[in-house]
């Protein structure tokens, strides 16, 4: 028993080696700004830019967002040589597998030797579930990123802290702070769940003007 | 992963990459940062699902363009993580379809070498494992996708349920199917 599917990963797994990173064509996407145009439609950016308060308030949620957690997958990729099998990424990779599985993520994978989490498995975690923000919130401290990203992840973190706390002192008492590095997030199912409605004007403002005041306000012509 | 942009559209959410802003306003950075961090594992399990390099190459790419073509049409852009499953789960199908296709009539399965182990990746391949893979060809197509699904992406049956679109029970009883036609290839019979 069981030696037919111990066969088959090994032989899947020595497959999947065969592609590497660097072996990845980079996306070719079509231009859709042309495509827009060609349909007589503004462009995507003056379409949204119509919805005035929706924009800073997007803008607020959303900037704030998001160093994935997957992306210390990516952070290999911009400058420096990949660093050697059993580099300091790795372990430090490897000690953030082991406690994101203590902490009620079980299935959670190991990283390979450079310290990513390449398996394909990663792309199916959905990151939503309290138990996922439980063990990233006892992770936090663990979390694999490589210098700069891992600064800037905590001026996102430090900024967004900002904008909660300037929310809650601007009539939403409730405000959550946002979700732990290397997420940094607010979403909106979060904040629904304190009782604020989002689709508001009132809400559209005081968001817009947090975000100003936090300096995570829109960029423009970016 | 790392989308998780619960925000949506409607009070702006996003997708990825370390700032978010722009990804708003422009899809194709936030495509582009999904593909960054996806497509290693999606073309690996792309490749074990079909066999051939490029065809997993191009499915995975194919994968992110229709989102991209789908983006701004999203009303949530949590649906871009199942809706990029099931994109890559269908291109795996039609390039199995079209193998079969291709492959000539008369010569059955046992003589049909599938380019994963007729290319590159052969050298890098003991037969052993070549034996597996080509075992793993000749399932049907629900029992190839369940067993590599499990075995070499991970997935609980939960999971896998959701992205094969068939019942938890189902998924039960194709991959002891799997198991047992793929033994039975093997030779392993009990």
């Amino acid at each position: 028993m069981g030696e037919a599917q111990e066969r088959l990963r090994d032989a899947a797994a020595a497959l999947g080696q065969t592609v590497q990173r660097e072996d990845i064509p980079p996306l070719q996407l079509p231009d859709l700004a042309a495509q827009d145009a060609r349909a007589h439609r503004p462009p995507l950016r003056a379409r949204l830019s119509a919805r005035t308060w929706l924009v800073p308030a997007a803008a607020a949620v959303a900037v704030v967002a998001v160093i994935a957690v997957v992306v210390f997958v990516s952070q290999a990729a911009p400058g420096g040589p990949p660093p050697a099998a059993g580099s300091a990424i790795y372990h430090k990779a490897l000690s953030y597998a082991r406690c994101m599985r203590a902490n009620g993520e079980p299935t959670w994978p190991d990283p390979d030797r450079q310290g990513n989490y390449d398996r394909p498995q990663a792309f199916w975690y959905s990151f939503h579930g309290p138990p996922y923000l439980t063990a990233m919130t006892a992770c936090q401290g663990l979390v694999p990123l490589r210098p700069a990203a891992a600064a800037q992840a905590r001026r996102d973190y430090r900024s967004s802290r900002r904008y909660a706390a300037c929310m809650r002192s601007s009539g939403y008492p409730s405000f959550p702070d946002p979700t732990p590095i290397p997420d940094v997030k607010f979403t909106t199912p979060q904040i629904r769940a304190q009782g604020i409605h989002v689709k508001t004007p009132r809400f559209g403002s005081t968001s817009a003007t947090c975000a100003f005041r936090a300096g995570i306000g829109p960029r423009r012509g970016s | 992963v790392g989308i998780s942009v619960t925000a949506g559209q409607e009070a702006g959410g996003t997708v990825g990459d370390a700032v978010g802003a722009e990804h708003l306003a422009d899809p194709a950075a936030a495509v582009t940062a999904l593909y960054r961090e996806h497509a290693l594992g999606l073309t690996r399990l792309a490749l074990v699902m079909v066999g051939d390099r490029q065809a997993a190459e191009d499915i995975v790419q194919e994968a992110f363009a229709g989102l991209h073509r789908r983006w701004s049409g999203l009303r949530d852009q949590d649906r871009a993580l199942p809706y990029v499953r099931s994109a890559f789960l269908n291109g795996c199908r039609s390039e199995f379809r079209r193998q079969k296709a291709a492959r000539p009539r008369d010569s059955g399965y046992a003589e049909y070498i599938p380019p994963a182990v007729s290319a590159e990746s052969a050298a890098l391949i003991k037969a052993e494992r070549r034996e597996v893979l080509q075992a793993l060809r000749r399932l049907p197509r629900r029992q190839r996708e369940a067993l590599v699904l499990r075995f070499y992406a991970d997935l609980s049956e939960a999971d896998m349920a959701s992205a094969m679109g068939i019942s938890r029970g189902t998924v039960k009883s194709t991959l002891a199917r799997g198991l047992t036609a793929l033994r039975k290839l093997l030779g392993e019979e009990s």
